[in-house]
């Protein structure tokens, strides 16, 4: 491995581990927004998930967190769609649980 | 070493994260430079300081869009560099106004691929050095055409190009040049404007190619100076009988607008190296004898066209509320009348507006007169010069000098004088 090799994979081992950081509490802040959902101000806390889910979408693919990619696709999808409250309930959960799952695998390894 | 070595690329994002991210990958694995911005103000703090490559931009930025700081750009920079448009969804929406835009490519972030973001950076900076050098291809094509856009004739740039490479190579054998001037061409496009000016041109020009040249070809020594040029050594004879052939041939009548011009050209030759031991000389010694001649020769005496004059029928010229009101009715003359030293009576009679001495006629109509002066309607705007000739058709009288006075739209007043010396 030449040295430009080398410093790639030591400073993506950084940056993949302050994604991972960073994904977690975004995980928690989703579910805390969603549990919120039917009293706070609607509007503010679903424009606050799409962009979340957003960059959870766009960033986990190049920090090798792919599983992570579809799941955020689909919730920022059904925010964007203006989906029923138990659906967005339903995709966030299914975001933030494989986000704890992936991320607390993989940013160890 | 990758085709992207050295490469300096921006990057805008405002994810911290992706921005390393990005930016590490190319840097570390693809060599180039990387330069990072996290908005729009930033990136254009990079483009007005540093030579750019490409530039990567995300769709989503906080306060902006991708999009938008693209059409920024393209409106802020004639030359660009190829941008390419990172989207988090990659929708089809986006991208369709992204190419609309002027976006090169887009790169989904969700499924990001070194070697797709690599290649999609190496092809948007290939096809943008490709555009580029076509683009200077064609200014260096358009500056060395060899025909002129307007007459199809051999351009400036071929012509003197080619004059200059024949009396480099020669030593005692000759070329020659006839070169033709269109008399009054200047005159024409001062007054009755460009673009009547050139078609003019372009119908001279178009004449002119009926003429027997005796071997020789027609070029541009500017934009509207011609010649014939003479490859070989060519007789003195041949060279006025092509002078002659070309002046016939550019001797017409040409209505433009309702406005008749009678075209008549001037012409003079000169030959390499009687003449002149240089391209310049040969050419500036025929060209001058052609000007010359040109300032000697008088407007043209030539007859009225018959038919290719634009009437302006006197059913169409019927009496309207006029806009100085002051012959607008009988009760306003007589007013006007105690007023006035000369009373203006109202008449709708053919009139002709002579300039240069018939080389140019304009039809008009002439509404009101006294002995002092004249109002006359035209079709169509024209501003005639201050002084011309005013020859009212049905009293069968001569042409008078006439100045103006004024012009409101289509009508003019104009005022006797006497004959210039």
């Amino acid at each position: 491995m030449n040295s430009s090799m080398r410093k790639f994979e030591e400073q993506q081992k950084i940056l993949r581990e302050q994604f991972a950081e960073r994904a977690r509490a975004d995980a928690a802040r989703l579910d805390e927004l969603v549990a919120e959902l039917p009293n706070a101000n609607r509007l503010q806390s679903l424009e606050e998930m799409r962009h979340l889910a957003h960059r959870l979408s766009g960033g986990a693919g190049i920090f090798g967190f792919g599983e992570i990619t579809e799941p955020a696709g689909i919730l920022e999808s059904s925010i964007d769609v203006d989906a029923s409250d138990a659906e967005i309930l339903n995709n966030t959960k299914s975001l933030t649980q494989i986000i704890r799952d992936t991320v607390q695998i993989k940013a160890t390894q | 070493m990758s085709d992207l070595d050295g490469k300096r690329i921006a990057v805008v994002d405002d994810d911290p994260l992706f921005l390393g991210q990005i930016t590490n990958m190319l840097q570390n694995y693809g060599g180039m430079n990387t330069f990072a911005a996290a908005n729009g103000d930033a990136l254009f703090k990079i483009l007005d300081e540093e030579d750019i490559s490409c530039i990567l931009v995300d769709n989503t930025l906080e306060g902006e869009t991708g999009l938008a700081l693209g059409q920024a750009i393209k409106s802020r920079y004639l030359t660009a560099p190829p941008i390419i448009l990172l989207t988090g969804s990659g929708n089809e929406r986006t991208v369709q106004k992204a190419f609309r835009i002027g976006f090169n490519d887009y790169i989904s972030k969700r499924d990001l691929d070194k070697k797709e973001l690599f290649w999609a950076i190496s092809t948007a900076i290939t096809n943008r050095s490709d555009e580029l050098a076509a683009r200077a291809e064609t200014e260096r094509l358009r500056a060395q055409r060899r025909t002129d856009s307007l007459t199809g004739f051999a351009s400036t740039s071929f012509t003197t190009g080619r004059l200059h490479e024949l009396a480099a190579t020669r030593n005692k054998e000759g070329f020659s040049i006839v070169t033709i001037i269109m008399n009054h061409l200047d005159d024409y496009r001062l007054q009755f404007g460009h673009s009547t000016g050139e078609r003019i041109f372009r119908d001279f020009a178009n004449n002119l190619s009926n003429a027997d040249l005796q071997g020789g070809y027609l070029g541009h020594l500017n934009a509207h100076k011609l010649a014939c040029i003479f490859e070989e050594t060519t007789p003195h004879e041949t060279l006025e009988q092509v002078a002659r052939d070309l002046e016939k041939a550019a001797t017409f009548d040409i209505s433009v607008d309702g406005v008749s011009f009678q075209i008549s050209s001037t012409t003079a030759h000169a030959s390499f190296p009687d003449d002149g031991t240089t391209a310049e000389e040969v050419t500036n010694v025929a060209l001058a004898a052609a000007m010359t001649k040109e300032a000697q020769s008088t407007p043209l005496s030539g007859k009225e066209l018959p038919n290719s004059h634009h009437h302006v029928p006197l059913s169409e010229a019927a009496p309207q509320e006029d806009r100085r009101n002051y012959e607008s009715s009988v009760a306003t003359e007589r007013r006007e009348g105690q007023r006035r030293s000369e009373i203006r009576h109202r008449v709708l009679k053919r009139g002709k507006i002579v300039v240069n001495g018939l080389a140019s006629v304009v039809d008009c109509v002439v509404r009101n007169i006294s002995t002092s002066g004249v109002q006359i309607r035209v079709e169509g705007y024209f501003s005639p010069p201050t002084r011309f000739q005013l020859q009212i058709v049905e009293e069968g009288s001569q042409p008078r000098w006439v100045e103006k006075r004024w012009q409101v739209g289509n009508d003019i007043g104009l005022k006797f004088t006497e004959t210039p010396q």
